[in-house]
């Protein structure tokens, strides 16, 4: 089964054709640059940009895969969370394409997708045994039950995954999601936007145990909060500009350190209560290396990571997910879009 | 909470100036806001990062019979809105947008969509914030202590500030 699939939740307009769910046969992102001037976000202007991009990206998707719209059997669009009017504008383009080729739409959570992204590969293996060609080799599929960290500048979820679609969120962020604190350091540091790569960077040349900074999670349970930690970086960094130039890369490294370190022991805690068979990561902040390091350090379950272009947002996760809410029909499959919409 | 010893939190003005000696305070004060507030009042959070706002933002919700631990940054998506309390809560928060141009946030239709709306980060809305509101300024004193000033800066903030001013004075 081949489904096309929209991702405009944010200031990334992606489409992407994959196929059963796994393969992905072209996965075409557009990144807004508008915003760049600002750092910030203008939701009318997302909104706008999503609608001039959408048909050319779906053009250049459609050539990548040598394909066809009436190759497709189903299209499917992310329906939340994300910016209300950014999400209007994919949905419905989706469902009026499906509408016009006479196809079924799907709508997907967005946080779904992020989990799915675990799923995709891109080529099969051209296998060769020794009595010649044998069957093409897929990567295998992430094993089941399984603890995943979606992380990224709106979320941090720390989920348990049961089975397919069979989702149970074990703790948040009560404050700030962890991509938003790495993007708010960032900016009292004085460093770029996005915050997380700008950090990673900068914290190469840092020593993290510099500075010791407050635990940014909450004993005795699973949820987060970076809410403190932003805080007490910024009354360093006051307290440093006092007495001088700022170490920037010192100050990087431990608030990374501080992050990294909360987020990596829930991660390993949930994964020994729950004895699943694979931590798996999703989300721009799994890109992080530190992160990733961290995680594996402390527990020894195979921990999957999807490449980075397949941690921020991309169409292909959202091709995915709708492929195995199609199969597996647990749970309820969004279709009405909304700003807020929670994984399990 | 204690009212600031130079300034007369009992004055008939609009104004009332306040020391949150902890979070926990200033979620309560929030929380006092959130049972006296009226359908369609609007508060703008100012204060730096780390100010205390979404803890401000909270409080109002659990004053409005919202869970409060529903409560968080709506930073990313700018707008939360919570239906599920007394009457509903809008959570905006402006960080992200620049000042040139609001656009279509939803924030308008919040402000009049008969509920609570508390703004993070009103100075990105400049001049199309609404004239009639009670501003609330939220200033780092010291580590866990924060000065909070509450101005109404009109006749229906000045109702909502009426309603909080004996509870606060007398806390």
């Amino acid at each position: 089964m081949r489904i096309l699939a929209i991702e405009t939740s944010c200031d990334e307009t992606g489409v992407a054709i994959v196929e059963d769910g796994r393969r992905i046969r072209a996965n075409v992102v557009a990144s807004q640059s508008a915003h760049q001037a600002t750092g910030g976000i203008v939701p009318e202007v997302a909104a706008r940009e999503h609608l001039r991009a959408l048909d050319p990206v779906m053009q250049q998707a459609l050539r990548d895969s040598g394909m066809e719209l009436g190759d497709v059997d189903a299209i499917a669009a992310t329906v939340g969370p994300g910016l209300i009017g950014a999400l209007l504008v994919g949905a419905s383009y989706g469902r009026g394409l499906a509408l016009a080729a006479g196809l079924p739409f799907v709508g997907v959570n967005h946080l779904e997708g992020h989990v799915y992204a675990n799923w995709l590969y891109e080529r099969e293996d051209e296998g060769e045994g020794a009595d010649g060609p044998t069957e093409p080799r897929r990567p295998p599929e992430p094993e089941l039950p399984a603890i995943v960290l979606v992380v990224s500048g709106a979320h941090s979820d720390l989920v348990l995954m049961e089975g397919h679609r069979r989702f149970r969120r074990l703790g948040r962020t009560i404050d700030d999601a962890a991509g938003e604190a790495f993007d708010k350091a960032a900016r009292l540091l004085g460093l770029g936007f996005p915050g997380g790569p700008e950090i990673e960077r900068s914290a190469r040349d840092g020593d993290p145990t510099s500075y010791p900074l407050p635990k940014a999670w909450l004993p005795d349970r699973y949820d987060f909060s970076f809410s403190g930690l932003k805080t007490a970086v910024l009354r360093l960094v006051r307290s440093l500009e006092a007495k001088g130039p700022v170490p920037i890369a010192d100050v990087a490294a431990s608030f990374q350190k501080a992050i990294c370190d909360a987020l990596a022991e829930k991660v390993a805690r949930a994964a020994g209560e729950y004895a699943v068979r694979t931590v798996m990561l999703g989300g721009g902040v799994a890109a992080n290396g530190p992160l990733r390091a961290e995680i594996q350090r402390r527990t020894s379950v195979p921990l999957r990571v999807p490449p980075p272009r397949l941690c921020t947002d991309n169409g292909a996760m959202i091709g995915a997910a709708a492929f195995f809410s199609l199969r597996h029909r647990t749970g309820e499959i969004p279709s009405l879009v909304r700003s807020s919409m929670p994984l399990g | 909470m204690s009212a600031a010893a130079t300034h007369d939190s009992r004055s008939p003005t609009g104004l009332l100036d306040l020391v949150s000696h902890s979070s926990l305070q200033t979620e309560r004060l929030g929380e006092r806001l959130g049972r006296a507030a009226l359908p369609g009042d609007v508060l703008a959070l100012w204060g730096e990062l780390g100010a205390g706002k979404t803890v401000l933002a909270r409080g109002v919700a659990a004053g409005l019979g919202i869970d409060p631990e529903d409560v968080t940054s709506p930073t990313f998506v700018i707008l939360h809105e919570h239906p599920a309390g007394r009457m509903p809560l809008f959570h905006l928060d402006l960080y992200r947008l620049s000042t040139a141009d609001l656009g279509s946030t939803g924030w308008e239709e919040a402000v009049e969509g008969g509920g609570v709306t508390v703004i993070e980060w009103p100075d990105r809305a400049g001049d199309d914030l609404p004239a009639d509101r009670l501003d609330v300024r939220l200033e780092h004193l010291a580590e866990t202590k924060r000065r909070v000033v509450l101005e109404a800066t009109g006749p229906r903030s000045r109702t909502l500030l009426e309603g909080i001013r004996g509870d606060v004075a007398g806390a």
